[in-house]
């Protein structure tokens, strides 16, 4: 754990009026104004000399890496993890999505073009396949084949070791015996061999208890599992994700299956978010399937989970739309209003600034049916505009829609 | 042998989780995070696969044929005999209840569902004006002592009076806060519910759609409860099949080939959603795909 301020000044002079207090050698003007920069890490420890050994013990204790960062290939690292659950900060480095190949596969040409090939845009995020886990006695000729930067090669020699073993008193021995040789860099894998998936999380969450809390060396790197071959693909689903919740930094498919790399990233991209930055799209007007001027006008929030489920809906539809999504600072319809985010006033300037009469014949705005309460006072603010309450669920828009295009 | 000391570290909890049993069926009691031994005194996760009482109602095709060309007490009995841990009835009724419409509901409940084994989810229509007039009936005709779902901070006043009579298990709903989850569990402990007849349900989003917030939910209420806090130690309950199957990933094949062929990508769907919550410390998950359960039964 990182020292505070003032747990840093209770060993200072300072806070004991102790022979030296306030001697301004570190080149703050008080032990406290150096205790509260060496919290900070802005200044060295070094510059105090009246600082005890047991806090240097314990600063040297928390200044130790949490887990390594590995370099997998020049633009992909893995590791780098600080905390055992995402709400108390944020996880760092995305699960590292591989794909078993063997370079000795008659069809490893056509195996690898199609795991190239592969890839899908999903709320602003790329998905495609990280890595390959090349195997077989054909491993020089299989790493030029694939030669891409884009997508790494495991293993590699030339950035890391790694350290094999059955559980996690073999890997600690394995890694020990690496870091004697002078090894920095190392992989843990797992092996999976016939244990179940109880004992498979267990050993993850042991060794990444290791790292994060106990800061043990020979445990502070990123370990990799690759799933055994005689699981189908609903399995490796229902493994994989188990793996990206509980502490693998990479995961190791066996077969490439577009719908399990979809599924498994989606849940990645959910379980790597910010927990504490609500995800927000930009403010402006959108367009659904090449609206015409007359195509109806729907309006919400900026957060990003209410825009992409209105999105949804909206290029389900056999006709054209438009969204007019309003700045409020990614909250989601109901918090924005109630936070003073949803005003009528900011409506009407947005919809005003976005220049939405220009772009349409149409002279409806439907809102949300969350915040029906607020049609007469947006009503008032934008008497050009006939606003119409629309619904409560995003799935509930295409019938609303429908029946408004009988009226 | 050599000396794990240094870096083993168990996890240090003050307070199991509540127990609860429904007819013989253990759940909760978790002293961490599943998958540990540590948890050792803790229910398994329990799958419940949920059927509704109208297909015809808001269900996805891709779950309607599964059971096409069935009626509802050959379902029934199907879900009774697969391998999942609970069967839940979703009462998704939506008109106003008729006089016609509560008798047929309390015939089903006699005849038909009276016949299941298995334990038993009754669950409401998740609307508040119906729920408060249906889950009565639900909690005074059920065959036998059940997990009625569920009341929520407008509905709990109603709902937790007749839960506690005839001593069925409620799940209590919260939109993903752990005050809320808390405040709730209290007014309804007040309201005459025993504290361990009590399920949390974090009203969490299906994968791509917020799952991570349920998740974290999930996480901190365990953690209060390990803690030490007795008003959050109750099992958790997630009805991620029905999330899932908002999301239209699971439910539209309207994506390009790189999204995957539909029909696994469904199953998938559901699937992940169902282990990463499990992960984070769900005690039941209830599932719309019989085929997910099957998976995630054989892995737990």
């Amino acid at each position: 754990m990182e020292l505070t301020g003032l747990q840093i000044f209770k060993y200072l002079p300072g806070a004991k009026k102790a022979e030296g207090t306030n001697c301004k050698k570190c080149g703050c003007p008080t032990c406290m104004a150096y205790a509260l920069k060496l919290a900070k890490k802005q200044i060295g420890i070094e510059k105090c000399p009246h600082i005890p050994d047991e806090l240097k013990e314990k600063f040297s204790e928390a200044s130790k890496i949490q887990q390594y960062e590995i370099k997998l290939s020049n633009e992909l690292v893995t590791g780098g993890e600080t905390v055992m659950f995402r709400h108390d900060k944020t996880f760092v480095n995305k699960t590292v999505i591989a794909i078993h190949l063997d370079s000795d596969d008659a069809d490893f040409d056509t195996k690898l073009e199609k795991i190239k090939n592969y890839h899908i845009e999903r709320i602003g995020e790329t998905f495609k396949v990280d890595a390959i886990y090349l195997t077989g006695t054909n491993k020089d000729l299989a790493r030029k084949k694939i030669q891409n930067e884009n997508i790494a090669v495991i293993p590699d020699d030339s950035l890391y070791s790694i350290a094999k073993g059955n559980n996690i008193e073999e890997l600690e021995q394995e890694s020990k015996r690496l870091l004697e040789q002078g090894q920095k860099s190392i992989i843990l894998e797992l092996a999976y061999d016939n244990k179940s998936t109880a004992e498979i999380a267990e050993q993850l969450t042991y060794i990444r208890r290791a790292a994060i809390i106990k800061r043990y060396e020979p445990l502070t790197y990123p370990v990799m599992v690759k799933l055994p071959q005689n699981m189908d693909n609903l399995q490796a689903c229902a493994v994989a994700s188990l793996l990206v919740c509980r502490y693998a930094n990479i995961v190791v498919l066996n077969d490439f299956n577009e719908a399990l790399l979809t599924t498994l990233f989606t849940l990645r991209q959910n379980i790597y978010t910010n927990p504490q930055k609500p995800l927000q799209v930009e403010a402006k007007i959108y367009e659904f399937n090449e609206p015409d001027r007359n195509a109806p006008v729907l309006l919400t929030t900026n957060f990003a989970l209410t825009y992409f489920a209105v999105a949804g809906e909206l290029e389900s539809l056999p006709c054209g739309s438009y969204l007019v999504v309003t700045p409020s600072d990614g909250m989601s319809v109901l918090t924005a209003w109630s936070a003073d985010k949803f005003t009528a006033d900011l409506v009407a300037k947005s919809v005003k600034d976005f220049e939405l009469a220009k772009k349409v014949d149409t002279r409806s705005i439907i809102i949300p049916g969350l915040l029906s309460h607020m049609k007469d006072e947006l009503q008032e603010a934008m008497p050009e505009w006939n606003i119409v309450t629309g619904t409560i669920e995003a799935c509930q828009i295409p019938e609303f829609l429908k029946s408004r295009e009988s009226l | 042998m050599h000396n794990t000391d240094s870096y083993i570290v168990n996890f240090n909890i003050k307070e199991q989780n509540r127990t609860t049993s429904l007819s013989g069926t253990k759940i909760g009691g978790a002293s961490s995070f599943p998958f540990m031994k540590e948890n050792e005194n803790s229910a398994k996760p329990l799958i419940a696969l949920e059927i509704p009482y109208n297909f015809a109602n808001g269900y996805p095709d891709i779950i309607k044929e599964k059971w096409q060309g069935k009626s509802l007490p050959q379902i029934l009995h199907e879900a009774d005999c697969s391998n999942a841990d609970i069967i839940s009835i979703k009462f998704n009724v939506s008109n106003d209840l008729s006089e016609k419409e509560i008798s047929g509901i309390k015939d089903f409940l006699k005849n038909t569902v009276s016949k299941i084994e298995k334990p038993l989810i009754l669950r409401g229509a998740n609307n508040n004006s119906i729920d408060i007039k249906l889950l009565p009936i639900l909690a005074e005709n059920a065959p036998k002592e059940c997990i009625i779902a569920f009341a929520d901070e407008e509905t709990y006043e109603y709902i937790v009076p007749y839960a506690a009579k005839y001593n069925h298990i409620l799940v209590l709903r919260t939109p993903i806060d752990i005050n809320l989850a808390k405040e709730l569990n209290i007014l309804s402990i007040d309201k005459g519910i025993n504290p361990d007849r009590i399920l949390i349900d974090p009203d969490m989003g299906g994968l791509g759609y917020g799952l991570d917030y349920g998740y974290s939910i999930i996480e901190k209420i365990k953690q209060a409860a390990f803690d030490g806090d007795t008003m959050l130690n109750m099992p958790i309950i997630a009805f991620i099949g029905e999330e899932s199957y908002r999301a239209k990933e699971a439910k539209t094949d309207a994506f390009s080939k790189d999204w995957g062929d539909f029909e696994q990508r469904t199953v998938m769907w559901e699937i992940s959603g169902a282990s990463a919550i499990i992960s984070a410390g769900a005690d039941i998950v209830v599932l719309w795909n019989p085929e997910s359960v099957k998976v995630l039964k054989g892995i737990i």
